[in-house]
């Protein structure tokens, strides 16, 4: 089944395009979205998580088309949806703001509502801090929060926007355990800068450059991209796009072979940084 | 632990729920103190009663605590959840408390000038609702914009929500209004007109986006303030006889399109 059909979908701000006729069909998985900043991927996101329309294109989302506003509500109901940025209501507890939101999901049914609540919780690891007021959560406790209400009502369609952004490595571990056993049965689109999120749980990765699709594949295959032009060698070679020393040492250059270079396997970030830095990027020394 | 216990048939009676409830509360009184008798009396349990007496002994435990403005919200009649959802939009409504507050200072500062100034507090007053509606839906205003964008819940009953808390202030703008204008008439002159930019301000925000609809709004207003003082020569030309039954049309209008909203979406709950 096809959760996410896009079809030469634009978005223009004023006179600046954000996105540029992007067309996309996504079903059951994790659909990872990567790309540097300013390429589109929160408004692409916004778009698929109804909060923002299209300048032109269709877009049908779990088979409807959200031009139609009672087909957009029906989408709302089955939508679960981390906004890259989101504040709390001032002085509530974990549990009233996920209560806040149970009923902005249309869960009228106060015992439901809160059963719902402690079982979101529950999955994130935050029931012993229901209780405690948000402003006294912690970056990462507030970050699973805001996952925690994506959660309520056991969404069909998932969109989150680097919803792995302050999170420790265990919790980014089990974020990607839940993630993963949801996208068994539903779609979830997670957008990302971490290229080691997109390797562990997305089997599928959409590089977004300047508002346009520069890819669409297996992460394997963005991978394979850079097959033949990642070296390792002692010396920077001046023809290299990319070059950054490696934590035993070694200085990894993408691009041209440098002198006395060894040829080394290639991995998703070398594929990523050739595509995105093939348009525009400046050489440069990245420091690891 | 006690030197007698309980009968087993007392017991069975008690927890298949036979017993009166002074017998009850003595055998669970002793239950409270006696290993013995609560080990006896688990056989006789029903396990489905059991759970659910400990669901709401969590829920009870759980449930968040009501803040005395939702309280007092729920006492008028208003849903416990729709309740909580007006009470929830503090920011909304410290922001909207401010703004009454100022027009409010406004209108009593003006109260010793002329009429001219009357007149321009009646022209000015109606986008107080406007700037209401503002400031309970606009991203600046509401930290959850997005969340609650992409939430299903009918976002004019959310937003006629968020202004309930402010209504009291409302008033006292109408009352400060009534200060400076020479009749109570004239007073109110401006509700009708301020409901009816509101109204049409939310019904355009679906197609143009809260702000745009709002600043258009608020231009056209004015300029139809103008507009109508300057062809006609009369200060409240705008506030005319028939500038109010058409403005009542519109709120009347976005009142029946409120309720049935809210049918639909109860029947597709």
């Amino acid at each position: 089944m096809t959760d996410i059909r896009l079809t030469g979908v634009s978005k223009n701000y004023g006179r600046h395009r954000v996105l540029d006729a992007v067309t996309l069909q996504a079903g059951p998985g994790v659909l990872g979205m990567l790309g540097p900043n300013g390429a589109g991927k929160t408004t692409l996101l916004r778009i698929l998580a109804t909060v923002a329309g299209p300048s032109a294109g269709r877009v049908e989302l779990l088979g409807r088309d959200i031009a139609d506003p009672a087909l957009r509500t029906e989408v709302r109901r089955k939508l679960g949806y981390v906004p890259q940025e989101t504040g709390f209501p001032s002085g509530f507890t974990a549990f009233e703001y996920l209560d806040y939101v149970g009923i902005l999901k249309e869960m009228p049914d106060r015992r439901a509502r809160h059963d719902e609540v402690r079982r979101v919780l529950d999955v994130v690891g935050l029931s012993p801090m229901a209780r405690r007021r948000i402003r006294r959560l912690s970056g990462g406790m507030k970050q699973r929060l805001v996952i925690a209400q994506a959660l309520l009502g056991d969404p069909r369609l998932l969109v989150l926007d680097e919803p792995t952004v302050g999170l420790d490595p265990e919790q980014r571990l089990r974020f990607r355990d839940t993630v993963s056993a949801m996208a068994e049965n539903r779609c979830v689109v997670v957008s990302t800068h971490q290229t080691e999120d997109i390797v562990a749980f997305c089997p599928r990765v959409v590089v977004l450059h300047e508002g346009r699709a520069l890819f669409d594949g297996p992460p394997r295959e963005l991978a394979a991209t850079a097959a033949g032009r990642v070296w390792e060698g002692a010396t920077r070679d001046a023809g290299a796009r990319l070059a950054w020393r490696t934590g035993d040492g070694a200085l990894r250059q993408v691009g041209e072979p440098p002198a006395g270079a060894q040829l080394v396997e290639p991995s998703l970030e070398d594929g990523y940084l050739l595509l995105v830095g093939r348009a525009d990027l400046p050489v440069e020394e990245v420091a690891a | 632990m006690t030197p007698w216990h309980t009968d087993d048939g007392i017991l069975a009676a008690y927890a298949e729920g036979r017993l009166d409830r002074a017998r009850s509360a003595s055998v669970e009184q002793h239950l409270t103190g006696c290993a013995r008798c609560r080990a006896a009396v688990l056989p006789y349990a029903d396990p489905a009663v059991l759970n659910r007496a400990w669901a709401d002994t969590v829920d009870t435990l759980d449930r968040p605590r009501v803040p005395l403005f939702e309280r007092m919200l729920t006492w008028l009649g208003l849903p416990a959840s729709s309740a909580r959802l007006a009470a929830g939009a503090s920011a909304a409504r410290r922001a909207w408390v401010f703004g009454c507050a100022v027009v409010a200072v406004y209108a009593v500062l003006a109260r010793d000038l002329d009429g001219r100034t009357a007149t321009w507090f009646l022209s000015v007053a109606p986008l107080v609702p406007l700037t209401g509606v503002a400031v309970a839906y606009g991203p600046g205003s509401f930290p959850m914009h997005d969340v609650v964008a992409a939430a299903p819940y009918s976002v004019l009953k959310l937003v006629l929500l968020r202004c309930l808390p402010v209504l009291p202030m409302t008033g006292l703008v109408l009352l400060a209004g009534s200060l400076i204008v020479p009749d109570s008439v004239t007073a109110v002159l401006w509700l009708l007109p301020g409901l009816a930019l509101a109204a049409l301000s939310l019904a355009a925000e679906r197609y143009i986006g809260a702000g745009w609809s709002i600043a258009t709004l608020a231009l056209l207003w004015m300029g139809f303030v103008t507009g109508s003082r300057w062809s006609t020569g009369s200060p409240l030309a705008a506030f005319a006889p028939t500038v109010q039954v058409l403005s009542f049309l519109i709120v009347l209008t976005a009142a029946v399109a409120a309720a049935l909203t809210t049918r639909r979406a109860r029947r597709l709950l």
